[in-house]
């Protein structure tokens, strides 16, 4: 849409040129995209809708494993929504300046990753009609859900961080969708007069007017200080999940923090994993460059580092304790039937995220790209691990039995995947993906400008 | 976002900051810390003849926290340099000095062989709460102390290296200033120099490396203490756990201890060079490190009261019962209740007075801490706080506050080359 990017006169014109010339325009690889997505989530339908009508036999969940891959899909998807947060929310505190183009995307991908998230207990459940039993109110069923059960902190948790990570968002995004309003007051026709509408409404009547501005930054402060301790909090309830059962395997001291860095972990390597070809399919190489992915780096292998020190330390304390139930399960977990999936997981999660001890290889963006795919996968498996190895080997040796995921549980698992990515695609053309404010403030502070392999001086 | 910058630093004049270095101890100084130390050693040989366990794990639990609180205050400045946390480059020397004390810590840790058999519990027969076996591979005292030895030594060499390349740069400027024994080891610190800006350069480099490998070695050795000299205290404790709460605790007094030193140093040595944004910084890092203190904290008691399991509730429960039940109360409110109040206030954060009373506050808290983890495990009867803890705790203060005056009245405390991290601090929301 050339009438909407006219020719950048300065660096700061070009900066709204770029980020607005990306949107509403999709081309034929797009529309493709979109729908063999639509094709794959029919599929994951389909199969849920055979699953509720057939029952929950058609999944491969039984004893004594009842909790399979749409749990061990919930945890991963809640994992993934933690980049969002942290880097809008506590790089923001923390003055790193990097965030500024990413961090957009990384809040949008949060809000989809909970809305993923959120599918999965649904679909996990038996009578999925019955779900509004989760709600606690004054009902004449009498009924009241257990609050002194983890699930249902997880059910406030995840209610919450949901909506402050949407909240939050939403305000970052306002002083943008005022400047695509304005843009769109110059152009004539009337798909510009619609657009100029909706924006218009969602910008809430920003003009940019200098006490907007000193409310809008205090508001933005103060919801970064809220968010932050949600971080922690989300997924440490999910780890609760498991760590209040004494299960061995579950019931561990260190899961809190241990969820938090390992959600912290795979929310970082998606936002890498998307932001590859996302950079690419936009045009917008200039902004997310070898300076992003080298801080992104740093950070997954922090993240990379405390996981498996996590892991180590669980082993560790099992021979430590001299309990053998505990030591047991844990040699079961490397050594027994689940094995394959033990060495993805130590692999993907630990020994290739050492990489990006170089600097080189942080800064180069395809090593970094496959290191992330790498990181995901290894994720999924560890949240695999940790679910289905643990039930099929608790304390009684009668008890113990293997779980394989049926077709319905796969296609879902992928649906999954379909549903999370359909939603981001739609969010890149409909929303400015990368913050134009911020980065017009980055480039007047001389942080950074686009183009810039480094931080400026 | 630019809500307000980090524009404003107080103007450091090399000159001034020479100016700054005594080169001497007071003589009211020397003499206090000296006798303290004096009474401390003294009332420990007096304690070890009257009440050997008491004496002895009194030892203990000082070892524990001055050697946390030495070795990561130079953590603080590898922190600093990882996260290229500007604010805190003038700072990192002043939490870099706890680290004079690490030498002694090594010799007290080896003089705690000859108490093992007043504190290792498991010595005579080693096996767990259930009397399973424990793994003799781990809990034998010659292991115990060989592995101590050899880890310490990479950890305090490791710390002393980050040390000695933060200084150099600045030797020559500060020999001009010195004499005596301090002249000669900034002169062999100082040697083969080259020009001012090829040795910033150089330190800048291998600091950049040394970080990660002293983050490391911290992280895992100090789990290691935790585990050899708290833990094992209650064999067949099972908290995973456990080992990344101490050294959070090691790392969150040595920032108390910190903004303790800085305000201290202010006002004796007029080392006024921190601009009030850089109080707020080092203010807000304190706040948020007791808050995750007490998020670890509870993230080891919840899973531990719900699932209600022996194995696991035989620490805690000691701990939630009188006569302890009173100490675990005060510790926590002085480590998290009482900061978490007071630091919300922005003014509390930005005047360094306020700051370094609750800092002083949170340190108190972590002494009770310590003693709180180690003495129930192996004390039945009551809570012995009484001279020999007092005068233990006094010699172990003495020592530390020598060997910090040693540090300080020899080095200068802001660095006058950039020998750590590059640039300037960013802005963002104040």
């Amino acid at each position: 849409m050339a009438t909407v990017a006219p020719p950048a006169r300065t660096p700061l014109s070009r900066v709204s040129r770029d980020i607005i010339g990306a949107l509403w325009e999709p081309d034929w690889r797009y529309r493709t995209m979109i729908l063999v997505l639509l094709a794959i989530l029919g599929w994951a339908g389909f199969a849920w809708v055979y699953q509720i009508k057939t029952g929950m036999g058609t999944a491969g969940i039984t004893h004594p494993v009842m909790w399979g891959v749409y749990i061990t899909n919930f945890v991963f998807w809640v994992g993934i929504a933690h980049s969002g947060t942290l880097i809008s929310a506590i790089l923001y505190l923390l003055r790193s300046g990097w965030r500024t183009t990413i961090n957009r995307a990384a809040e949008a991908m949060t809000i989809f990753a909970v809305m993923t998230a959120g599918l999965f207990p649904l679909i996990h459940l038996g009578r999925v009609w019955y779900f509004y039993f989760l709600a606690p109110y004054p009902n004449q069923r009498l009924l009241w859900p257990n609050f002194r059960s983890p699930l249902i902190w997880d059910f406030f948790a995840i209610s919450t961080y949901f909506t402050i990570s949407l909240l939050f968002w939403y305000s970052g995004l306002i002083p943008d969708l005022a400047t695509i309003r304005d843009r769109m007051k110059r152009l004539s026709g009337r798909m510009a007069r619609f657009k100029e509408r909706v924006y218009g409404a969602l910008a809430l009547g920003w003009h940019g007017s200098d006490s907007q501005w000193k409310n809008y930054r205090r508001a933005y402060l103060y919801m970064a200080a809220i968010a932050t301790p949600l971080v922690l909090s989300v997924h440490s309830v999910v780890s609760w999940d498991f760590a209040m059962a004494i299960t061995p395997g579950w019931h561990s001291t260190i899961f809190a923090p241990y969820f938090v860095a390992g959600a912290i972990f795979s929310g970082i390597a998606m936002v890498i994993t998307l932001s590859v070809p996302f950079r690419w399919a936009l045009g917008l190489e200039d902004y997310i460059t070898e300076y992003h992915y080298d801080n992104m780096g740093k950070l997954l292998l922090l993240t990379s580092l405390i996981v498996g020190y996590a892991y180590t330390a669980e082993y560790f304390m099992a021979w430590f304790s001299g309990d053998q139930v505990e030591w047991e399960s844990f040699v079961w977990r490397a050594t027994g039937d689940y094995a394959g999936p033990f060495i993805v997981m130590v692999t993907c999660n630990v020994l290739i995220p050492l990489l990006c001890f170089a600097r080189k290889i942080r800064r180069n963006i395809r090593a970094m790209f496959v290191i992330s795919i790498f990181v995901n996968i290894g994720m999924w498996y560890e949240r695999f691990v940790i679910i289905v190895s643990s039930l099929a080997h608790e304390y009684i040796p009668g008890a113990w039995g293997l779980y394989t995921p049926s077709w319905v549980e796969l296609s879902i698992t992928v649906g999954s995947f379909a549903w999370f990515l359909l939603w981001f695609m739609l969010f890149a053309k409909a929303l400015p993906a990368i913050s134009i404010t911020e980065v017009k403030e980055s480039i007047t502070e001389g942080v950074w400008s686009p183009g810039d392999k480094k931080e400026g001086a | 976002m630019v809500e307000t910058t980090h524009s404003y630093e107080s103007p450091a004049e090399p000159h001034e900051i020479l100016a700054r270095v005594p080169g001497r101890i007071s003589g009211r100084l020397l003499a206090a810390l000296g006798a303290s130390a004096g009474i401390g050693a003294l009332g420990f040989v007096l304690g070890v003849i009257a009440a050997p366990q008491r004496a002895w794990q009194a030892y203990l639990v000082n070892f524990l926290f001055f050697s946390g609180l030495a070795a990561a205050g130079v953590l603080f400045g590898a922190a600093m340099q990882l996260a290229k946390g500007h604010w805190g480059k003038s700072m990192h020397r002043i939490a870099q000095g706890f680290g004079a004390f690490l030498p002694i810590s090594y010799v007290l840790f080896l003089l705690l062989y000859l108490g093992h058999g007043q504190i290792f519990p498991w010595i005579d027969n080693p096996v767990n709460f259930e009397g399973h076996p424990l793994p003799a591979a781990w809990f034998n005292v010659g292991g115990l102390f060989a592995r101590g030895a050899l880890f310490l030594a990479v950890l305090y060499v490791l710390c002393f290296a980050f040390m000695y390349y933060s200084l150099r740069p600045d030797m020559p400027a500060a020999a001009k200033r010195l004499s005596g024994w301090r002249r000669r080891l900034v002169d062999w610190m100082g040697r083969d120099y080259g020009s001012v800006d090829t040795e910033a350069a150089r330190s800048r480099r291998v600091l950049g490396r040394l970080a990660p490998l002293l983050a490391l070695a911290y992280v895992v050795i100090l789990s290691g203490m935790a585990v050899d000299l708290v833990m094992s205290l209650t064999p067949g404790w099972l908290s995973v756990l456990f080992p990344a709460y101490f050294f959070i605790g090691s790392w969150l007094s040595a920032l108390a201890g910190l903004a303790l030193m800085a305000a201290l140093l202010r006002k004796h040595m007029q080392l006024d060079y921190f601009a009030p944004n850089q109080w707020h910084d080092l203010g807000k890092l304190v706040f948020a490190f007791c808050i995750f203190w007490a998020y670890l904290w509870f993230s080891q008691f919840l899973p531990i009261w719900y699932g209600n399991l022996p194995r696991e509730t035989l620490f805690i429960e000691t701990r939630m019962r009188a006569p302890w039940q009173g100490l675990s109360i005060v510790f926590f409110a002085c480590i998290f209740l009482l900061p978490f109040l007071l630091l919300i206030w922005q003014k509390v954060k930005m005047a360094p007075a306020y700051l370094a009373s609750v800092a002083g506050l949170i340190l108190f808290g972590f002494w009770l801490e310590r003693f709180n983890t180690v003495v129930p495990s192996i004390w039945a009867d009551g809570v012995p706080l009484g001279w020999i803890e007092l005068v233990v705790t006094l010699g172990f203060l003495g020592v530390f506050g020598v060997c910090y005056a040693l540090y300080a009245s020899t080095f200068p405390l802001i660095p006058l080359a950039d020998s750590i991290i590059v640039g300037s601090p960013r802005k963002g929301p104040y």
